[in-house]
């Protein structure tokens, strides 16, 4: 689904060179504003769902690199775990949500995957978001080895009652320069259509933001990096969760 | 610029690599919107296969000449020259690589891109990454089709003996192909392994050639299947576009039964050139040759000679084109990736191949005694392997 994202993401990049001068005052107002595309669940979430309505609770595990347990916010709570912990708890009243966030700077799906399982045995997650991709590309990493590591955590998880949300990489200028992330991002595609996971797509949504001057960390000037890493943080929190809850209305009643 | 156009050979060839060659420009820069109108839309097979086939194609043409006038060392020779170059070029552009990331790093310190910051750890180790570089181990982004190239031309040049037996080549080659398909056996890079792997797509460059050097009788036997080959090749290029739409078009893949969608989504590789690409590309290359006629007006009409000028030019403009994609990565990176400058990007950067095609054309018409025109090779920069380098 790649193509049919950067479409997308290509379109709406034209939108916004056309529509900029007369939405920007809009676009001020919300920060995290992108098209509807970008957080729509392409399956339903039925472990999630049997977790938030049957059992009253919803517990996550958000699994990552370093953009995930340390991602440049001005502290931890602002940085989109803790953020996502807050989202669901108020997109979803009386339901008790418990959050736990694994992984660190410089692992690849390789080395997140036993961290996973560990995880899933322990923690007991209805819902596992995984951000990996990174690491991996900027290494120049196997894509065909990256996606049958994901296939198999993805398994993992739904062995465990667990669902899946895989996120891609952060959107910077430099690292779509030097990095070729194309067969990696398709790895995460194939492996989440695949294995009945849903997609994340923090990179389009980043570029949107970037191209829409909505949100640029990497052209932010230097006392601005962490507000704007903020910014960041609470808009990727947002979608998640609206992508989240998309992913259980799917499930049905 | 229509007379610097050699139009005694065949321009579907031309016209079609450098097509392909200008996709490669483009599919090099990401998040260009281009990529819409690029041979990939087709099916599964794009403008790599159409490059490598044809690059088999226009080697065997040249090389088979040399080949029969002065012999296996002479021709060998005059492959190896191009290798040279190719690999000077790679080297190039590691160059050109060490020094976009060494200057974009150090202003990269935004703890927000803390993963991305090893983009650069290469270099904390440039004694191992200058060695990698140099024995090909070390294929950065975008890096990985030169090295390619490089691979096929020295398989090419050790079976060049086999051009005078072309079901011979193909038996060779396409075991091979099997070989590296079944075991899955790769070159090794630094970190994994070749994107491309060089063993797989041999096959595909000597298919090129077997074309050029095939009999008669095969050339006949072609003309009598001719009602059976066309809707098999049509039927494929509808398989090809239907795949395309699995893959492209989320609607598509939710309208098919699950375990045949994901089949489709997951299992036709390009790092080896898996076989349902070969047949695609195989039936589109049929396709052109039967609609296209050799001689058909258009191959030199304004629109197509971009690309009919350019494909005569193939190694200078595959190894520039190489470049000034990452001229425009740069560009995107540092300055606007909007639209316009992506339009900008395009057309300024594909002027420049065909200006540098233009010179070259000139520059070889003037080397060349005027009545000695013909038997040419289709390869201008055979003879002069240091015109090549541009």
């Amino acid at each position: 689904m790649i193509g049919c994202r950067r479409l997308i993401a290509a379109l709406a990049a034209l939108a916004g060179v056309v529509a900029s001068p007369v939405s920007a005052v809009p676009a001020a107002a919300d920060k995290c504003a992108a098209p509807a595309e970008f957080s729509v669940a392409s399956g339903a979430l039925p472990n999630a769902a049997a977790a938030v309505k049957q059992r009253k609770r919803l517990a996550v595990l958000v699994l990552g690199t370093g953009s995930s347990t340390n991602g440049g916010t001005s502290d931890q709570a602002a940085s989109y775990p803790q953020r996502l912990e807050n989202d669901l708890a108020a997109a979803f009243p009386g339901i008790t949500v418990t959050l736990q966030t694994r992984g660190g700077r410089g692992l690849t799906a390789a080395d997140m995957l036993p961290l996973l399982v560990e995880a899933l045995d322990q923690f007991r997650p209805d819902l596992v978001v995984w951000q990996s991709g990174t690491v991996d590309a900027v290494r120049g990493l196997d894509p065909d080895g990256y996606g049958e590591t994901v296939s198999e955590g993805i398994e993992k998880a739904l062995q465990r009652r667990a669902d899946v949300v895989l996120m891609d990489m952060q959107f910077s200028r430099f690292s779509r320069a030097a990095v070729n992330y194309g067969p990696f991002r398709q790895a995460l595609d194939t492996a989440a259509l695949a294995h009945g996971a849903l997609s994340f797509p923090r990179y389009e949504l980043m570029r949107y933001w970037a191209a829409a001057g909505q949100i640029d960390v990497e052209r932010a000037p230097r006392p601005k990096w962490a507000a704007e890493a903020d910014a960041l943080h609470a808009c990727i929190a947002k979608k998640l969760t609206e992508l989240i809850r998309d992913g259980i209305r799917q499930a049905g009643p | 610029m229509r007379a610097l156009v050699r139009t005694n050979r065949d321009l579907r060839v031309d016209f079609f690599r450098g097509f392909a060659l200008y996709c490669i420009f483009v599919g090099h820069i990401p998040d260009h919107v281009l990529w819409v109108l690029t041979l990939q839309v087709l099916g599964p097979s794009d403008s790599t296969e159409t490059f490598i086939f044809l690059a088999g194609y226009s080697a065997a043409i040249a090389y088979g000449r040399s080949y029969d006038r002065f012999g296996w060392t002479y021709a060998a020779t005059a492959v190896l020259l191009r290798v040279w170059t190719l690999y000077v070029v790679h080297i190039f552009m590691f160059v050109a690589f060490v020094a976009q990331v060494s200057w974009s790093a150090t202003r990269f310190a935004n703890p927000a891109y803390i993963d991305e910051i090893n983009i650069g750890a290469f270099l904390d180790e440039p004694h191992i990454a200058v060695l990698d570089a140099l024995s090909l181990r070390f294929q950065p982004a975008f890096m990985d089709i030169l090295p390619l190239y490089i691979v096929v031309l020295l398989v090419f040049a050790a079976m060049l003996p086999l051009l005078r037996r072309p079901a011979v080549l193909l038996a060779v080659s396409g075991a091979l192909y099997l070989f590296v398909r079944v075991t899955r056996f790769n070159l090794p890079t630094a970190s994994g392994e070749w994107f491309f792997n060089p063993l797989a797509w041999q096959f595909l460059f000597m298919a090129g050639g077997a074309v050029v050097v095939m009999p008669d009788r095969t050339h006949a036997a072609l003309r009598r299947a001719g009602p059976v080959l066309l809707p098999l090749a049509i039927g494929f290029a509808l398989v090809g576009l239907f795949i395309s739409a699995v893959w492209r078009i989320p609607a598509v893949y939710a309208a098919l039964p699950e375990p045949f969608a994901a089949l489709i989504y997951t299992s036709i590789d390009k790092s080896g050139l898996h076989p349902l690409r070969l047949l695609h590309f195989l039936a589109l290359a049929y396709l052109v040759a039967r609609i296209v006629p050799e001689g058909a007006r258009w191959l030199t009409s304004w629109a197509a000679l971009p690309f009919t000028l350019a494909g005569q030019h193939g190694l200078v403009v595959f190894t520039l084109g190489v470049f000034l994609s990452f001229l425009g990565r740069l560009v995107m990176q540092e300055w606007d990736a909007t639209l316009p400058t992506q339009l900008a990007i395009a057309v300024l950067g594909w002027a420049v191949c065909v200006a540098v095609s233009a010179f070259q054309a000139w520059y070889d018409g003037k080397g060349r005694p005027p009545k000695q025109r013909p038997a040419s090779p289709p390869l201008a920069e055979v003879g002069s392997p240091d015109s090549g380098a541009s």
